[in-house]
């Protein structure tokens, strides 16, 4: 026996506000990012001063998570954000991570990358603009990957009946 | 700040943010430089960068931080380093006087 509901009402589960996780020890930063964010779409936005803190609500599961790449340069004993990337991914390995500096820097680019981040982007007056676009981008992959899954998923319930 | 323009209450917000935030690096910055601690006069200065151009700050001082951010990452004194510092610490304060001003002006036209 298939499925007897119809392909048009099956809904796939992406509705509402792409749900974005801002960490940034830099006050004023993170408030830019935050009005400047808000003013591009209709995003569900929760703000962290340290990496910690973002850790402690992974639980809400972000769409993605804007990340600084240097968490730990006045509270020494803050995570840095590589290790708030590291944890992240072993929290849940499909968060797309994208992660920001002020350094314009080969190394530390290719040091995000190597933790698994989504992509690095540094702190610029362009910065703003590439975020949107690489949210956007992240939540079409994420639309995509869920409708895939479940079409997957109708696609197995039917080979089993 | 040209995002908040129109936003009189995220413009304050942006400004009581800033004037919270940086006379602390002002002051971890001059103490590193007389201590000699390259670590956290780099990290000090890092974390000031990005408020120059949100605030509208001269690029020149935002080259300049950036000069006193590779000295302090080569970890030695470096000449001129003091005046970068002196001068970084003049604009900043002046930035936080005028910014309390347009704070006070922007609140008082509200009330």
């Amino acid at each position: 026996m298939k499925s007897e509901q119809p392909v048009a009402q099956l809904k796939v589960n992406s509705s509402g506000p792409i749900k974005i996780f801002l960490v940034d020890d830099d006050a004023v930063f993170l408030k830019l990012l935050e009005i400047g964010l808000r003013q591009q779409g209709d995003f569900d936005i929760e703000t962290f001063a340290t990496g910690e803190r973002c850790l402690l609500r992974l639980s809400h599961h972000p769409d993605v998570v804007i990340l600084d790449y240097h968490l730990d340069g006045i509270d020494k004993n803050a995570i840095n954000g590589i290790e708030t990337l590291d944890k992240i991914k072993a929290f849940d390995a499909d968060i797309p991570v994208l992660m920001l500096s002020s350094q314009d820097k080969i190394e530390v680019a290719v040091d995000c990358m190597h933790h698994g981040a989504f992509d690095y982007i540094v702190k610029s007056e362009s910065a703003l603009v590439r975020l949107q676009k690489m949210v956007t981008t992240v939540a079409g992959y994420k639309k995509m990957e869920k409708t895939l899954n479940w079409y997957m998923k109708i696609a197995a319930a039917n080979t089993i009946h | 700040m040209q995002r908040t323009k129109s936003n009189p209450e995220l413009m304050m917000e942006m400004i009581a943010l800033y004037l919270e935030q940086t006379p602390p690096l002002i002051s971890i910055m001059k103490q590193s430089l007389m201590d000699k601690d390259w670590n956290a006069l780099y990290a000090a200065v890092h974390k000031i960068i990005p408020s120059f151009s949100i605030m509208g700050i001269s690029t020149d001082f935002e080259t300049m931080a950036k000069k006193v951010q590779e000295y302090a990452s080569s970890q030695k004194h470096a000449d001129g380093i003091t005046d970068m510092v002196l001068q970084l610490e003049n604009i900043c304060t002046q930035a936080c006087i005028e910014l309390e001003e347009e704070f006070n002006t922007i609140k008082n036209s509200r009330i």
